[in-house]
């Protein structure tokens, strides 16, 4: 590619002009409004005002941006008063997201953002805007010159196209996302037995009169009110919910192409992922409660910066989602963000059973301070509430079975969480810091929480380990091996791990059956109705 | 090197004291001012004086087990780091994680001839580590040593 200094689409100027204009639009108006006049007047003002400055600021930026590409390095040029020269090596170069908004797309154009990670030090460089052809040009260019950099792999020939999905794919992910929906479906069941009993008509009738009268309705009319309020607010997101998965996801394709995965959705603004392999810090593998019974789930692939500011700022950049997938499928998924065709399913090992003792007692506490709270507010038979002591103990039980963890082949697998059920897995050779964390009750059970800090952005944890365990898990993991860029480093730690038998790096392939991994990816309940309490 | 667990500087009790004694000062003079201010019913002093024991109380007592509970290593390949009086927290920084290393003292910090020093990771929550009120010297070699041992190229 010429190394000339290049400037924008300049289609840029408006897109800058309507940016600005939209941070200051409402403020105007609103300020506008507050002086005095008329509505009309005022927006007409607002967008005199604000039209002209709007512009000639963002064709000033327009100007004075211009970018190269030199043999190593991408060079940016910007700034109208304080001009500023970025520097960005290729071989530096994450995630290059390619994104349109609706109306880019009319006119034909893209943004290009690139994501660096200098030493965990996040800068992100964003070309707004330039012609699609250009951003595709430029966006191969950068990808193809950082996979010839020598120490990174050899670029793998060929793309697999690993997950597609449909409509009705991205319903099921907006329907699922949250319990939302079966709360709503258990509310309108319970309001249905009423209404069929009569006693929603009774209690309509009473509340009709009691409005006629102007008297205050009764506690009953009120819990129908309420029940009623909440149901429709729980619809109501339910459906936003779905509507905004599949606008966000049409058309989903993951794909990997050598040693990057792309993700492509959209159907308002397009968006276009691409995040090299060798920087997936973490995978999670996500459950909601009715997805469970559908055997689906969601992932969300971590990427370095994924907790920066940029990344935050930049609505999750450095993360490639999947809105869903059946469970079947989550093993060659993990099998490709992690580089590890040995990835097989293992069970998982329960946490230390005192976990569910001290659950139990959390619990159990907090239904006795309920019970004297009422007690003490002179509620009559405020013993009852004991009552909830039984469902306190299951709750207890369900939070221990819900957790476990495992090492395998150079990943450390924790899972956690009653409804949403969530299993992190962390490739150890991208392990950061590691913590011990111990709450005086956790000690008196000689329990331990194991944080495993990552790049990723978030944390993974594994609660109430026996605090050995905790102990042996974080000496083993402690001691991370080289970097060479490649993910997993089977034999982590000097010594025979204690429990050799999950260790072992490398599984037969052989043995890899395509059944779906029991106990990880599908995570299913072996008693029916076990867990979700 | 020095596997043992290692103690803070001793002065970090009066440090830790200082510093306690100092931010419930303000907050006392703050309580006393609206006090003052607002005119409060009877009984008077009563909220500025139940906390200022509690203040002295806890500047007085706390400091002195949290010194106890705190203990550091620089081991062959990382950091250890426990510390906590009731929740309790046991650290490991890899020392090829280390992204760059820091002293920082404050004015009171310097008055004692403390500092501490504080270890960049490129991780997410515990990124960043803290070992406070060490000597100076002592704080400064250390600063130097971490440097100097930690992972040169690419950390994520």
């Amino acid at each position: 590619m010429p190394s000339e200094a290049r400037r924008l689409h300049p289609f840029t100027t408006v897109a800058r002009a309507l940016r600005l204009a939209r941070q200051l639009l409402i403020p105007a108006v609103a300020g506008g409004v507050s002086v005095g006049g008329d509505l009309r007047g005022v927006l007409l003002g607002t967008f005199l005002i604000l039209a002209v400055p709007s512009l000639v600021i963002g064709a000033a930026q327009w100007l004075a941006f211009r970018y190269r590409l030199e043999r190593d390095d991408l060079v940016i040029d910007s700034g109208v008063f304080r001009r500023r020269r970025r520097v960005i090596p290729i071989e530096r170069v994450q995630n290059v997201d390619l994104e349109q908004s609706p109306l880019e797309r009319l006119v034909g154009v893209a943004e290009l953002r690139i994501e660096t990670a200098t030493g965990g030090m996040e800068a992100e460089a964003s070309l707004t805007v330039l012609p699609l052809a250009e951003a595709r040009a430029l966006r191969s260019e950068l990808l193809t010159r950082r996979g010839a950099v020598p120490g990174r792999g050899e670029p793998e020939a060929g793309q697999t196209t690993l997950l597609r999905l449909g409509p009705v794919d991205l319903v099921v992910a907006g329907a699922t996302a949250n319990e939302a929906g079966l709360i709503a479906a258990g509310l309108a069941t319970l309001l249905e037995v009423a209404g069929q009993t009569g006693a929603l008509a009774t209690l309509g009738d009473r509340l009709d009169d009691a409005v006629a009268t102007g008297a205050a309705p009764g506690a009953a009319g009120a819990a129908v009110v309420a029940v009623l309020f909440v149901l429709v607010l729980l619809v109501l997101g339910w459906v936003v919910s779905i509507v905004a998965t599949v606008v966000r996801f049409h058309g989903f394709t993951l794909t990997r192409d050598g040693q990057d995965l792309r993700a492509e959705h959209g159907l308002l603004s397009r968006h276009h992922l691409t995040v090299p392999l060798a920087r997936v810090q973490a995978v999670r593998v996500e459950e909601t409660l009715p997805r469970r019974w559908l055997h689906r789930v969601a992932l969300k692939i971590d990427t370095a910066g994924a907790g920066s500011q940029a990344g935050r700022g930049a609505g999750g950049r450095a993360q490639v989602q999947v809105p869903i997938a059946h469970c079947r499928q989550v093993a060659v998924l993990l099998e490709h963000a992690l580089r590890d065709p040995g990835f097989a399913g293992v069970a998982l090992h329960p946490v230390d059973p005192a976990s569910r003792r001290r659950e139990l007692v959390r619990l159990s506490a907090a239904v006795v301070a309920l019970t004297l709270g009422l007690a003490a507010y002179g509620a009559g038979r405020a013993w009852a509430a004991l009552l909830l002591l039984a469902p306190a103990a299951l709750l207890a039980h369900a939070r221990y079975r819900a957790r476990g963890w495992t090492r395998d082949a150079g990943h450390v697998i924790a899972r956690d969480g009653v409804l949403t059920r969530t299993t992190w897995v962390v490739p150890e050779a991208k392990v950061q810091t590691l913590h011990i964390t111990q709450t005086p009750f956790q000690r008196r059970w000689r329990l331990a929480t194991l944080l495993v800090d990552t790049a990723a952005g978030r944390t993974a944890r594994v609660v109430d380990l026996h605090r050995t365990t905790a102990a042996e898990l974080v000496a083993e993991l402690g001691h991370p091996a080289p970097q060479h860029g490649q993910g997993p480093t089977p034999g982590t730690g000097p010594g025979p791990a204690p429990r050799s038998d999950l260790s072992s790096p490398s599984p037969d392939r052989g043995d890899a059956a395509p059944m779906p991994p029991p106990s990880r990816a599908d995570a299913r309940d072996p008693r029916p109705g076990g867990p979700g309490r | 090197m020095d596997d043992a667990l290692q103690t803070l500087h001793p002065r970090a009790v009066t440090l830790w004291r200082a510093t306690a004694a100092l931010r419930g000062g303000f907050l006392t003079l703050a309580v006393l001012a609206a006090e003052i201010l607002l005119d409060l019913p009877a009984p008077r002093w009563l909220p500025t004086g139940a906390l200022a024991v509690v203040v002295a109380a806890a500047a007085a007592l706390v400091p002195p087990l949290r010194y106890r509970a705190w203990r550091w290593a620089l081991r062959r390949t990382d950091i250890f780091l426990r510390h906590g009086i009731l929740f309790r927290t046991v650290s490991i920084v890899p020392l090829v994680r280390i992204q760059h290393v820091d002293t920082r003292h404050g004015p009171v910090d310097r008055a004692l001839g403390l500092a501490d020093v504080v270890v960049y990771t490129a991780g997410s929550r515990g990124a960043i580590v803290t070992i406070p009120a060490l000597g100076r010297a002592q704080a400064e070699a250390l600063r130097d040593r971490l440097a100097e041992l930690s992972g040169a190229g690419d950390a994520v």
